[in-house]
């Protein structure tokens, strides 16, 4: 996989109203927290270069409304996604609980070729304030019971953690991207590397 | 005219033929207007003479190898044979080829020419015995409900295959019809209006000149229609008003439904033409409110022909003159030159004026003069029926409602200090920006440009809207008068003074109550305009709060939707609180109608306005960004924010000048520009985040140099275009071919597609839902929902808006799910069907509101046809549980004698068997005993919940039934091993044990379910005799403290005919409990007498017959075929 055209990775945030999906995307984007974000509608995105094992990618993040009501028109933008980003605020648990609703509704509409194995990420936010209702542990032991999908706790607020979760999302989508440009070139192995690829990543060792 | 087709054998004598084709003659009578000679004389005296007097013109009908020839119409001048002549050219001779017969030919011209003048005939005369003909065929022929109304028939073709068949179509409010029966074929098509998905008027080689109706199932096309547009308008609106219905919540406060169903029922008879008539009425009354911004309800009465003279240049403008209850308003002929809006409450004084020296030539006559509270004198003129229309007008003056005080010249602004809070004035008055003195000058030069246009064409509601005061608004107004003017544009200020007082109730109600949508609310206050001062403060900050949580108790069916708090937050900066209320208002009902409802359905509508246009104006840049997949995404933010979430905020402002005065049009004619605009960089973009990139960074490049930037922060983007510059273009390019008329018509076409498929989706979303029940295949499910959707159709009740789970939208009340259960459950077939139907309906309502979803019934339904055996009797035994079944219900006085009668044979037969042999009681203490050996201290569980229980049962009997511990715990335990029940814990809990004369209950239906099978029934009577034994082994006498629970328990029950309650309460049971067989012998602990569900289940599953029987797999689609045909045809 060492083809050196750029690459682009599609990333969507998905999560309740109010977690901080905007405010995740600009600290990762921007370095910066403002709490004069309007609230977003339909979507948004941005674009950042990162460095992944050597390679220069371009992520392109798309910020999605969280009102229950836009939720079935995130179709459009689901298409074509890498990686999948659900968040919620560790002080809310009903954000929490929501969290399902939001992967199942992701990998239904978006339809991704192998959804067993589609790269989620899961981020708990607003660590910096003290009404902490989510316990680590819980939300923990719900990504592990969801094909261990990776977890970090972040503040988007004081930039805990989010370099970090975004080079994991930049990594996981890399390897859905290049497992996508499998398929492309050799379409009649289809079936074989579907196999081979779920076994890989299960041991976290994808060759790229 | 068309005549009744009649036989003719001379076809010359007399006449001459002026034009033939293969199927038709068109005949000129002989001496009529070409020839004057001596035939014409004798021709005329022949004809005075008979006293015949034929119409000197024509069509004749003939077949080439025919010798008769038929009459088919007459006329008396030759434009009108003519019409009808070409109408038959264009619309009958194109598909008589078709036929394979002359005989076909002749019986289908025949019949053609016979219906169009029943129709005709039935529309001029409007003969009641035709009309109530047709709704009793109408009824009769599809099977309709009573109270399904006609709204008209019309006569065409239905093409099936390639032969079109003559017939009727029937129009009604919920369905559309075809029925033709010709050829002794009989056609007959029925589609409900909700199914529709597409409606057109196409023109196809293969179906000609017809009206395409497309459903889910397939596609039919209607042909040879006599008014095929009125027919079409009328299909249109029809569907339109069933996908509304499908929109709008019940609970609504505009549910246009409930108004055209209360007008329906107010008609005096059951005449189709004033159903008709009513919504023609109805699409008039919305345009019309639609072109003066007047609140929806407002009906129009009338309009009239006259002139208007405008003062500011000295001229009588021609236009008309419309009349509502409320208002009179005028619209020029020349578009946009001049139009007037007088609120009637405003209205001071009619009179006629006599021409003066003032009048020009043309107002000569009929003048009237309106005179308002504020002194303003409005002429009109040249009315043809002045007195008419005086007298009309102060009908309606008389009519206006007393509470609404006519308006006295001039009001002071009165500033009402009520607890708690005040309204604010416009923020931008308490939070001032800075201005550069250049702007300064700008604005203030605007302000000055106003003050002189106004001065000519007067302030407020009755401002003459000029063609000059449109070049003003596309400039931008000044923001001193944006708040002013925004509401007297859009309309709002009508809606404001009709209804004094409102906003300051909803606030006060809003702000007490606690609820979603002032949650969510709460948590975007910040979130709405957070670089602007006021909304820094906690001044701004409560004045959007009160504004939206007023709008969402105002308006139940939006509630609150994102988007709303940006451009109510706009709204707050220019205009006083109460003001931006209603502007808000405005926006959400009338100009963005459904925007931002609970599933954004007028968004999307408007999604698929943009994307037609956008293919009609800009094709290839369509085909691009369709192939981009952006087509869809990209109107969303723009319009439900009103670009002010994605251009500078001081230039948003701008398109929103011009969107109050000209309506949505503006939205799309503004996207369109900036697609157009940005075409070339847009055709060359590869993917969709290139795409939005190139808009973002062209939007926020978007500047004005005539105000002051919001944001302190520098500007970063690219300067692109002026924003005045931007509307300017937008108006030159495509401010005559988006008009407000085609968006409203391009709205309703897109509004059935977007309906479907969000009703689709939903239906999918449940589908999977019910799925994971593992009870009902996906086959039956779908069949289950289509048959629930059709039942709350009738019910005319709407799936209502989503909550938890997607089955939450399908709500049924016990009527309806009695219909659906009794129709499909095989419990529901016998003697007992009633009651096992209401036990299973409580059963499945899970929070006892009398109402259940979707899931409930198909989980009712898969476990009375579809679970395993221990399933199938563990709901049968938890519907017959207390508090589920609570004492009262016990038993019914209909099927008191069958179930006391079975119980009794019961009764007597385990008298017998214990008289022949002690075997059963032998095992059935032993069964009971290993239960007990295996149940562990679950007796004693029993024991508290039955306890408990009675309690409950006792309760509820007094009427305050509530949702007990127990009854959950009973649903529990029937629900258990279904998908996620909310709150079904892990192991299946335990139904408490059932009483005696529960378990009576419970063993006739038992026998009542397996009569018809004598080996399942001996296996139940043998199975409930041990039970009944093992009942009264568990028999003891009661424990005090029991005692004084059961008369608690009986004095509730006290009306009870079964219970005869002594003085002292306690005596009762153990009186009613001794005939029964003794249990002396028993040498058990004491206990009460009781069945409990393990009992229940190891004895009946002990029985292979039962086993079998319960485990029958029963499939429901045969019922539901049978519940389908009984609504459809025939």
């Amino acid at each position: 996989m060492s083809s050196r055209k750029k690459v682009l990775l599609k990333v969507i945030i998905l999560g309740d109203s109010g977690v901080g999906k905007t405010s995740l995307m600009n600290q990762f984007v921007n370095k910066k927290f403002s709490n004069q974000y309007k609230a977003t509608i339909g979507a948004d995105f941005l674009t950042k270069e990162v460095i992944v094992d050597d390679r220069i990618v371009t992520i392109q993040i798309w910020d999605t409304a969280g009102q229950e009501r836009f939720q079935s028109l995130g179709m459009a933008f689901y298409r074509g996604a890498d990686c999948c980003v659900l968040v919620f605020d560790v002080t809310a648990p009903n954000t929490f609980k929501s969290l399902e609703s939001w992967r199942d509704e992701f990998l239904i509409q978006a339809s991704p070729r192998d959804p067993d194995n589609f790269p989620f990420v899961i981020l708990g936010n607003k660590v910096d304030l003290d009404n902490r209702a989510v316990s680590a542990k819980r939300a923990q032991q719900w990504c592990q019971s969801k094909n261990d999908i990776p977890y970090f706790e972040t503040s988007a607020k004081e930039a805990v953690n989010v370099e970090l979760a975004f080079q994991t999302i930049a990594r996981n989508a890399l390897a859905q991207e290049t497992e996508a440009e499998l398929y492309n070139e050799f379409p009649d192995q289809i079936k074989l590397n579907a196999n081979d690829n779920g076994r890989n990543r299960d041991g976290d060792n994808c060759a790229c | 005219m068309w005549v009744k087709p009649q036989e003719v054998f001379l076809k010359t004598a007399m006449w001459d033929t002026d034009e033939t084709t293969l199927y038709f003659v068109l005949q000129r009578r002989k001496g009529h207007e070409k020839s004057k000679g001596f035939y014409s004389v004798l021709v005329g005296t022949l004809d005075s003479v008979r006293d015949t007097k034929p119409a000197p013109y024509r069509i004749l009908h003939q077949t080439p190898n025919s010798e008769i020839y038929y009459v088919i119409a007459t006329a008396v001048t030759e434009p009108e044979i003519r019409q009808d002549w070409l109408w038959l050219f264009e619309n009958i001779c194109p598909t008589l080829h078709l036929f394979d017969t002359e005989e076909e030919v002749t019986a289908f011209v025949c019949c053609k020419i016979n219906s169009i003048i029943a129709t005709e005939q039935e529309n001029l005369t409007e003969e009641e015995d035709t009309v109530t003909l047709k709704n009793v065929e109408f009824h009769e022929k599809f099977r309709m409900p009573k109270d399904e109304k006609l709204v008209c028939y019309y006569s065409c073709s239905y093409w099936k295959g390639k032969m079109p068949r003559q017939g009727w179509m029937y129009l009604s409010v919920h369905y559309m019809c075809f029925y033709s029966y010709i050829f002794g074929r009989k056609t007959s098509i029925k589609i409900r209006w909700a199914d529709v998905t597409e409606l057109a008027k196409t023109n196809s080689i293969l179906f000609p000149d017809s009206i395409k109706v497309v459903t889910r199932d397939g596609e039919h096309y209607f042909t040879l229609f006599l008014r095929k547009n009125e027919t079409f308008a009328l299909m249109q609106q029809l569907a339109n008003i069933a996908m509304k219905q499908l929109i709008d919540d019940k609970s609504g406060s505009f549910n246009i439904d409930k108004d055209l169903l209360t007008k329906l029922s107010k008609n005096v008879p059951k005449k189709p033409s004033f159903l008709k008539r009513d919504l023609d009425a109805r699409k008039q009354s919305n345009l019309f409110t639609l072109r003066f911004r007047l609140p929806q309800n407002e009906k129009l009465d009338g309009s009239e022909e006259c002139t208007l003279w405008t003062p500011y240049n000295k001229r009588h403008n021609w236009g008309r003159l419309y009349l509502s209850q409320n208002f009179i308003c005028f619209d020029s002929r020349v578009s946009n030159l001049v139009r007037l809006t007088i609120p009637l409450r405003n209205v001071h004084q009619v009179e006629r004026a006599d021409s003066g020296g003032t009048a020009s030539s043309s107002g000569d006559s009929g003048s009237i003069l309106i005179t308002t509270a504020h002194h303003t004198s409005f002429l009109f003129g040249s009315i043809s029926d002045r007195d008419f229309l005086v007298h009309k007008i102060s009908e309606l003056l008389a009519k206006l409602p007393n509470d609404v005080y006519r308006e006295k010249s001039t009001k002071a602004l009165q500033r009402t200090e009520v607890e708690g809070w005040s309204p604010q004035p416009p923020l931008m008055t308490l939070f001032k920006t800075h201005q550069t003195s250049p702007i300064r000058q700008i604005q203030l030069k605007k302000e000055k440009q106003w003050e002189d246009h106004m001065a000519e064409v007067g302030r407020g509601v009755s401002m003459y809207q000029t063609t000059e005061g449109s070049e003003l608004v596309v400039n931008g107004l000044p923001e001193s008068l944006r708040g002013e003017l925004w509401s007297v544009f859009s309309g709002s200020t009508l809606q404001k003074t009709q209804n004094k007082g409102l906003y300051k109730k909803h606030v006060d109600e809003a702000l007490s109550s606690k609820n979603q949508a002032n949650d969510e609310i709460e948590r975007d206050l910040h979130r709405s305009l957070p670089e602007h001062m006021a909304f820094q403060n906690d001044v701004g900050i409560s004045a959007l709060r009160r504004v939206l949580c007023a709008y969402a108790l105002k308006n139940p069916t939006i509630g609150y939707c994102q988007a709303m708090n940006i451009v109510a937050s706009v709204l707050l900066i220019y205009c006083p609180e109460e003001q931006a209320f209603w502007l808000l208002a405005t926006i959400c009902e009338t100009l963005l109608p459904d925007y931002y409802n609970t599933r954004v359905v007028g968004a999307l509508v408007d999604q698929g306005v943009l994307e037609e246009l956008t293919e009609a104006h800009l094709p290839e840049l369509h085909a691009k960004l369709d192939e981009l997949g952006m087509m869809k995404m990209i109107s969303l933010s723009w319009f439900l924010t009103l670009f002010i979430s994605v251009m500078p905020y001081e230039c948003a402002v701008n398109v929103m000048d011009c969107f109050f005065y000209d309506g949505a049009k503006v939205i799309f004619q503004v996207t369109l520009t900036i697609l157009d605009i940005n075409s070339e960089k847009l055709l060359k973009c590869t993917e969709d985040g290139q795409a939005m990139q190139v808009l973002n960074d062209y939007l926020q490049g978007i500047y004005n140099e005539e105000a002051m930037a919001l944001s302190t922060e520098p500007r970063t983007a690219e300067k692109t275009i002026k924003i005045q510059e931007l509307i300017y273009q937008s108006y030159r390019t495509f401010g005559t071919s988006v008009s407000s008329e085609n968006i409203e018509h391009l709205r309703l076409k897109h509004r059935l597609r977007v309906v479907r498929q969000l009703e689709d989706s939903l239906e999918k979303h449940t589908l999977r839902a019910l799925q994971q029940d593992n009870l009902l295949d996906p086959n039956e499910l779908q069949e289950l929902l289509s048959a629930i959707r059709e039942e709350l159709l009738w019910a005319k009740r709407v799936p209502c808006e989503r909550l938890e789970a997607p089955y939450e939208a399908y709500r049924l009340d016990f009527s309806q799910f009695k219909t659906l259960f009794s129709a499909l459950s095989p419990w529901a077939k016998g003697d007992f069907a009633e009651a096992i139907t209401a036990r299973m309906f409580k059963l499945v309502d899970v929070d006892d509101d009398g109402v259940v979803s979707a899931r409930s019934l198909s989980v009712a339904l898969g476990l009375s046809c579809r679970a395993d055996a221990p399933r199938r009797l563990r709901a049968l035994f938890a519907c017959h549980a207390p508090p589920l079944l609570p004492r009262r219900d016990l038993v019914p006085t209909h099927f008191t004698d069958t179930g006391e009668e079975l119980a009794a044979d019961a009764i007597s037969f385990f008298d017998s068997l214990e008289e022949e042999t002690s075997t059963p009681e032998a095992s059935a203490v032993a069964m009971h005993r290993s239960i007990s050996d295996v149940c562990g201290d679950g007796g004693q569980m029993d024991k508290r919940n039955y306890e408990s229980s009675q309690y409950c049962g006792a309760v509820g009997a007094m009427g305050a039934m509530g949702a007990g511990v127990s009854a959950e715990s009973v649903r529990a335990c029937a629900w258990s091993g279904l998908a996620s029940g909310g709150s079904t814990p892990a192991a299946p809990p335990l139904a408490p044990p059932l009483p005696r004369d529960h378990f009576l209950q419970l063993l006739a239906v038992l026998h009542d379910l397996t009569q018809r099978d004598p080996v399942v029934y001996e296996a139940v009577v043998l199975a409930g005799t041990l039970l009944l034994q093992l009942g009264e082994l568990n028999h003891r006498p009661l424990l005090d403290r029991e005692i004084s629970q059961d008369s608690l328990f009986l004095a509730a029950a006290a009306k009870q005919p079964v219970v005869q309650l002594d003085p002292n309460g306690n005596a009762t049971e153990a009186e009613q409990e001794s005939p029964k067989p003794s249990p002396s012998k028993e040498t058990e602990p004491e206990g009460i007498w009781s069945i409990t569900l393990e009992q229940f289940l190891a004895t009946m599953l002990a029985q292979p017959a039962l086993e079998e029987f319960f485990n029958k797999q029963v499939s429901i689609l045969p019922q539901l075929e049978v519940l389908r045909q009984r609504d459809s045809v025939s």
